[in-house]
């Protein structure tokens, strides 16, 4: 393996440690447990780790769709841990990019509105949304299936869509959730293609997987076990 | 069989499994079911089971008619009716009956009877013999025979203790003695109301007359013979009369039609129309039981989709399905028919008693076996209309899809809730229809009840009196009672004023007369020039506060020796001396060629008689000095409430002659009340229907909410992870509901405006077009959907969006 040295950009992602508690029926789960970490603009890093290791709720709290228990989060150097639920919707959707395993996309929608429908919540013009679904569905290869409907797609479709839908807002950072974890071999391989390219071309991005072969295509491999950081690798290529 | 009992059995495990969703299903379609058991019930009694004579279908009612001049209902004339019976070969009876209302004494306290005249083959025509003794029978009509009496059940039983001795005994009527020979069946009330029949006699010379018309005529028609090859044959008989005695009866024709049709007359469109509105009712409860049905059966998706990988044929999910929506329909029915015994006799007692003895049927209405095997029919019915959507779309199941653990996150495929939302929308139009028709009903009651008829009827109390002839012989002695009488009741304390007249409004018989106008020609042949002929006293006016147009009131001067004169109401003059003033014109009532002419001396306002009348009738006014009879009817003035004066009245009567009863003691508020019951009722029924529809409708909206927040849970999670705010999501979920309402209401509202017109000429001067019928049911739909659609949609945008992203 070759070394590369992670992107040297600023500073997007801080959290110091970062712990989240459940509760159920007055049993204690420590999910997470002084979890430190630092992502740079422009860097690839991915979560790694067995189920129920915690992968699942670190990148909830990073795109602030959960909260920690105790502990700071910075985003783009503003503290973001305990923001009010219209705070946090806001800066969801400016900042954060989200790709889930199981594509999310939403069946009443066709692709255009589904890649549309982030910017919609941001008070775009017409005009301006209508040029960043285009551009962001170009750059996925996606831009022939406009008013196609999801159910009308193969996996590997849904998942491009669900990749232009994160890359429209122009995020901070993009946020994949085992975005290969339903797909066969081949769309997954093309799909984590796609995501090196779009670091290539400077984007951010946080992935979580369990497969080593993917979390070979970041920079970084942050591995957790049992809720901790236990190792972090560099990807060498 | 044995598998349907096995699905019977196996649904009701599956009802009482859900609780909750059998309980909303039961009662909704409880609600739905026992409206229209309700008016099923007063339908079967008023328009299918009036009377119980055998053969009903073969009674006929007999009206004379004068096309020219527009009168499709005048009683017959003696004469014609002897023709009819001697010459008609459609029926097999024909006969009469005629108001013959009387004072009974020698039973203790003197009673007014309500009674009739009746014709010999009366009883024989009606079919229904007596309970106990006979019915009138042709050989009363002998001269030899003494005079007799038939008395109804109720009377002898509530009036005359129900002593069955009292056949054979004799009781006075009118100061005549007559033996009574029968007591008539329990629910043997015809005409509505009657009390006692005795024979109507009549001289050769009344039996062939051709000028008054007094005679209500029924005829049995013979078997094989329709109403309209009667209505042929007394036509015939009726030309040829008209060619033989020109001056009475030229232009005069007959009309036949079935007796429950013409006693129906007036309630079949009311009750036309509630039974659309129950219907609706019951629409709307099926539409929301089916969404519900739907609900539960997308999450029964999995169950049937194992049943059919185990080899179950679409038609064997359907059976099992239908098999429970009709169990659920049974209980429904079963609880509609627990409503509806609760719901009837309710509605029963907001019915004022003179209204249930009078009106055909009403004291019929009960839940008879018709009303049961209605109930059954109509469970079944809603068991399938209910069933058979959710049965069809869940009976065909995606086996690959619904057989996974899960399905894949986030794809609903298009169009997944629309026969959900197709429900809704009917609901929401069906809603809007029956508010607006329950609106436009109300309002419509109420500007009846409203609006200015010609007199003020607040603080008047009012009761009858029936002087006997044979006992007030000379008109002197009438006049003398009628003059002490008002006298003394106007020296009452509480007592404003008091008048007599021998019909007021909202009373039920008024006498009509022909007119004859000075200079105005000879009637033309067959001709009849009509005015209502009123007996007033001198303070009939100022007691009703019916206002003077032009003229002078009567005064105590205009009395027996004095000019015959008359007050003429604003129709009549306008009709008769168009632009010109009717003062000083002179007139003649009635048929007597001898009877005095009469002076204009006023003009005095119309009055609307019945609450329904758009036309005021005219009338002509007379003093009673100059024309006194024996039944009057008494109005007084009070300064309090009118009823606490009843019994200090009464004294007053009797202190003048302790044998002359009273009848009929109500103030005009309640009589005009009581006329308008009918119209109330409905208009009752209506708005418990219309409650129960925005009810239904908002229960509707809300389980759709509620169901589309639960299956969207996990979309509603992908929209906030990509931004959406509380805010976003909760106007998302209620733009839904909203888009959900207009459409329902876009739909409904050119239908309620459909219905609209319907009604405004079915219940012709009820209902009318109202903007702000529609309008305010519009709005209070509106609100009410987005009220429902709100709460789930509240609830939506607080969805944890970890919790949602999860689930699936």
């Amino acid at each position: 393996m070759n070394a590369t040295a992670p992107s040297p950009g600023q500073q997007l992602i801080r959290m110091d440690t970062i712990n989240k508690v459940f509760y159920t029926d007055e049993v204690e789960t420590h999910a997470l447990s002084g979890i430190q970490l630092e992502v740079r603009k422009g860097e690839y890093v991915a979560i790694a780790g067995p189920s129920g290791s915690g992968k699942s709720t670190l990148l909830s709290i990073i795109g602030l769709l959960d909260s920690p228990s105790e502990g700071e989060y910075w985003l783009n150097g503003s503290q973001v841990a305990n923001l009010n639920i219209n705070e946090r919707s806001r800066i969801r959707n400016r900042e954060i990019g989200f790709i889930f395993q199981n594509f999310n996309l939403i069946g009443d929608l066709t692709v255009y509105e589904n890649v549309e429908l982030p910017l919609t919540y941001r008070g775009m013009s017409g005009v301006e949304r209508k040029k960043r679904v285009l551009e962001a569905l170009e750059r996925v290869g996606m831009s022939h299936r406009l008013k196609h409907y999801p159910s009308q797609l193969s996996g590997g479709q849904q998942q491009r869509v669900a990749v232009a839908r994160a890359l429209g807002g122009s995020p901070s950072i993009m946020l994949a959730d085992e975005p290969t974890g339903n797909l066969d071999s081949r769309n997954a391989e093309n799909i984590m293609e796609l995501l090196r390219e779009l670091h290539r071309e400077g984007s951010t991005i946080c992935m979580v997987t369990h497969d080593p072969r993917f979390a070979r295509h970041a920079e970084r491999t942050i591995h957790l076990f049992d809720g901790r950081v236990v190792e972090e690798t560099v990807e060498v290529n | 069989m044995e598998t349907l009992i096995q699905d019977i059995r196996y649904g009701l495990r599956m009802l009482r499994k859900s609780p909750g969703f059998t309980a909303v299903a039961v009662i909704t379609l409880a609600l739905g079911i026992g409206a229209n058991t309700v008016t099923f019930s007063s339908i079967n009694g008023m328009l299918l089971r009036p009377f119980i004579f055998p053969q009903l279908n073969r009674v006929m009612a007999i009206w004379e008619t004068a096309p020219k001049q527009n009168i499709k209902r005048a009683s017959a004339a003696a004469g014609n009716l002897q023709d009819w019976q001697q010459q008609s070969r459609s029926f097999q009876y024909l006969a009469a009956s005629h108001t013959w209302n009387a004072n009974m004494t020698g039973a203790g306290t003197p009673e007014r009877v309500e009674g009739y005249q009746v014709t010999a083959d009366f009883f024989r025509l009606l079919g229904v013999p007596a309970e106990y003794g006979r019915a009138i029978t042709t050989d009363d009509f002998t001269s030899s025979r003494v005079p007799v009496v038939v008395l109804s059940h109720s009377f002898w039983e509530q009036r005359l203790g129900g002593d069955r001795a009292l056949v054979g005994k004799t009781l006075e009527f009118d100061g005549q003695a007559r033996t009574v020979v029968g007591i008539m069946l329990r629910d043997f009330d015809f005409p509505p109301g009657a009390q006692a029949w005795a024979p109507l006699l009549l001289s050769g010379a009344e039996a062939a007359d051709r000028d008054n018309h007094y005679l209500k005529v029924i005829g049995r028609l013979k078997a094989g013979v329709s109403p309209r090859q009667a209505e042929g044959d007394l036509g015939a008989i009726a030309a040829r009369a008209g060619l033989e005695f020109p001056q009475s009866n030229a232009g005069h024709g007959v009309r036949v039609l079935s007796l429950v049709e013409d006693m129906a007359e007036g309630s079949r469109q009311f009750l036309s129309v509630l039974l659309g509105a129950a219907i609706f009712v019951l629409l709307l409860a099926c539409a929301n039981v089916a969404n519900l049905q739907l609900a539960r059966a997308t999450g029964r998706a999995k169950e049937v989709a194992l049943r059919t990988a185990l080899g179950a044929s679409r038609g064997r999910i359907i059976q099992q399905l239908l098999a429970e929506s009709l169990l659920l329909a049974a209980l429904g029915a079963g609880a509609g028919l627990l409503i509806s015994s609760w719901w009837l006799p309710l509605l029963m007692r907001t019915v004022p008693p003179f209204i249930i003895e009078h009106v055909p049927g009403l004291k019929h209405i009960q839940l008879d076996y018709r009303a049961l095997e209605f109930t059954l029919v109509l469970g079944g019915l809603a068991g399938l209309l209910t069933g058979l959507a959710p049965a069809l779309q869940v009976s065909r199941p995606d086996l690959n899809e619904a057989l996974k653990e899960g399905v894949r996150g986030g794809i609903a495929a298009p169009g997944r809730h629309r026969l959900r939302s197709l429900l809704v929308i009917s609901e929401m139009a069906l809603a809007i229809v029956l508010l607006v028709g329950a609106g436009l009903m109300v309002t419509g009651f109420r500007a009846i009840m409203e609006r200015d008829q010609g007199f003020d009827r607040d603080a008047i109390l009012t009761f009858h009196i029936a002087l006997p002839a044979a006992k007030y012989g000379t008109t002197a002695r009438v006049r003398d009672f009628y003059r002490q009488l008002t006298e003394r009741l106007q020296g009452l304390p509480g007592v404003k004023s008091a008048a007599v007249a021998n019909s007021l409004p909202a009373d039920w018989y008024w006498d009509s007369m022909r007119v004859t106008i000075e200079g105005q020609g000879p009637l033309l042949p067959g001709e009849m020039r009509l005015a209502i002929s009123e007996l007033v006293g001198p303070d009939f006016f100022r007691t009703l506060r019916i206002p003077l147009r032009q003229g002078r009131l009567f005064t105590s001067g205009d009395g027996a020796e004095a000019a015959p004169v008359a007050i003429i109401s604003d129709s009549l003059a306008r009709h008769y001396w168009p632009a010109k003033s009717p003062i000083g014109k002179r007139m003649r009532l009635g048929d007597d060629t001898k009877a005095p002419w009469r002076t204009v001396v006023g003009v005095a306002g119309d009055i609307v008689r019945a609450p329904l009348d758009l036309q005021p009738d005219p009338t002509v006014y007379v003093p009673f000095a100059q024309q006194p009879q024996g039944a009057m009817a008494i109005a007084i003035r009070t300064s309090g409430d009118p009823m606490a004066v009843g019994a200090a009245a009464q004294t007053q009567v009797q202190a003048l002659d302790r044998n002359q009863p009273i009848y009929d003691m109500r103030t005009l508020e309640q009589k005009v009340s009581d006329n308008m019951s009918g119209v109330e009722s409905s208009a009752r029924l209506m708005t418990m229907f219309g409650i129960i529809g925005l009810v239904l409708a908002a229960a509707g909206v809300y389980a759709v909410m509620a169901y589309l927040v639960v299956q969207r849970t996990h979309e509603i999670g992908v929209r906030m992870a990509l931004g959406a705010t509380p805010g976003h999501v909760l106007r998302l979920m209620v733009r839904r509901a909203v888009v959900l309402a207009v459409v329902g209401l876009a739909i409904g509202l050119p239908a309620a405006l459909a219905l609209a017109r319907v009604l405004s000429s079915v219940l012709f001067g009820v209902v009318s077009m109202d903007l702000a019928v529609f309008t305010g049911c519009t709005f209070v739909l509106a609100l009410v959907a987005g009220v429902a659609g709100y709460l789930p949609a509240r609830r939506a945008s607080k969805v944890d969006p970890i919790v949602a992203l999860r689930y699936e």
